[in-house]
C-alpha cells in the first residue's frame, strides 16, 4: 500500500487538500497503485469526518415544545386555582398560546363571569 | 520562510497583537478536539486548550518563532496532553462519547447522527488500541489533515518516522474497520 509508488503520498495530501498538482488526476488514471491508495485514504478520511457529526443531546425540539407547553399550563392552573381561592370561583383556563422559540410565553387566563357576581 | 497550507507563519502572530486572538478563533476547537481524542476526557480537553493557548502567548511573548502556526499549537498540544496523562491517576484510556461539536451541525439528521455514532465507535476503537505517539500522528494526519512535514514539525521527529507511525496506525484503523463490516 505504501511503497507502491512514490506518488502515494501525493495523493493523500491532494485528498487533505494540500497538493493541487493537476497531473496528479493524470496519474490516477493510469497508477492502480495510487488509484488503490486514493480509495482507502478517502475511505478513512471520510471516517474521521463523519463522526464530527455528534449526536444531539438536547432535546428534540418538538418534545421541548410539548413539555414547555405543559409547564405552561401546569402554571396557569396553578395561578388559576390562587386566584379562585380568593374568588371561590372555578379555575378556567381559556387558551394557552404554544410557545415558539425565542417567543415570550403567553398565557391568557380569564376568570368566569359568575366569580366576581357569587362572591358576596 | 515556507508556509504550509495550515496556517500563516508565527512571526505575524508575534508583531499583530490580534492575530494570536484569530488564530485562537480559528484553531481552538480543532486543538479541543485533538485533546479530546488525546485524554478521551472533554472537559479536561477543554482545560487543555486553555492551557494551550496560554503557553503559546507566553512563548511569543519572549520569543519569535519562524514556524507555522497549526503544527506548533498541535505541539504545544500534544506537551500539554502528556503532562496532564502524567499527572492524572493511572487508568486506562477510554474513548468518550462525550462529544462537544466543534461546529454547529443544524443539518444533521437522523441518519447523519447514526453515521457520526459508528463512526465515533470505529475509530474510538482503533485509537484505543493505539501508543499515544502513533494516535496523535494519525489524529493530526487524518482528522486535522496536516502534511507529514507538519506532523514531523508538531512532534519533533524525523519524517520518516512520521511516516512509518502513521503507516501503521492506519493498518490498526483499518482492521477495526473490517471488523466492524
Amino acid at each position: 500500500m505504501m511503497e507502491d509508488c512514490e506518488r502515494v503520498l501525493e495523493v493523500e495530501d491532494m485528498i487533505l487538500g494540500h497538493a493541487t498538482a493537476a497531473d496528479l488526476r493524470w496519474h490516477l488514471v493510469t497508477c492502480a497503485a495510487c488509484k488503490e491508495a486514493e480509495a482507502m485514504f478517502r475511505e478513512e478520511h471520510a471516517l474521521f469526518v463523519a463522526r464530527r457529526t455528534p449526536p444531539r443531546r438536547r432535546a428534540p425540539v418538538q418534545v421541548k415544545r410539548w413539555a414547555t407547553l405543559a409547564i405552561a399550563a401546569s402554571l396557569a392552573l396553578a395561578s388559576s386555582a390562587l386566584r379562585s381561592e380568593v374568588t371561590k370561583a372555578e379555575p378556567t383556563v381559556l387558551a394557552c398560546s404554544m410557545p415558539e422559540s425565542g417567543e415570550a410565553l403567553a398565557c391568557m387566563m380569564k376568570e368566569p363571569v359568575t366569580s366576581s357576581v357569587a362572591t358576596p | 520562510m515556507a508556509i504550509l497550507a495550515s496556517g500563516f507563519p508565527i512571526a505575524v502572530a508575534k508583531d499583530e497583537g490580534p492575530t494570536l486572538e484569530a488564530a485562537y478563533a480559528a484553531h481552538a476547537p480543532r486543538i479541543q478536539r485533538f485533546l479530546r481524542d488525546l485524554l478521551g476526557d472533554a472537559a479536561l480537553a477543554a482545560d487543555a486548550t486553555q492551557e494551550t493557548f496560554v503557553r503559546a502567548h507566553r512563548r511569543l511573548a519572549v520569543e519569535r518563532i519562524d514556524a507555522p502556526i497549526v503544527p506548533w499549537l498541535f505541539g504545544i498540544a500534544r506537551n500539554v496532553s502528556l503532562e496532564l496523562r502524567k499527572a492524572r491517576t493511572r487508568g486506562s484510556w477510554l474513548a468518550t462519547t462525550d462529544t462537544v461539536p466543534d461546529r454547529p451541525c443544524p443539518a444533521a439528521g437522523p441518519e447523519d447522527q447514526y453515521l457520526g455514532r459508528e463512526a465515533e465507535r470505529v475509530v474510538g476503537a482503533a485509537l484505543a488500541e493505539l501508543p499515544e505517539e502513533r494516535r496523535a500522528m494519525l489524529l493530526m494526519r487524518l482528522d486535522h489533515g496536516l502534511a507529514y512535514e507538519e506532523i514531523a514539525a508538531a512532534m519533533g521527529c524525523s519524517l520518516a518516522k512520521v511516516k512509518i507511525e502513521i503507516f501503521r496506525a492506519r493498518e490498526v484503523l483499518r482492521t477495526k474497520m473490517a471488523e466492524y463490516r
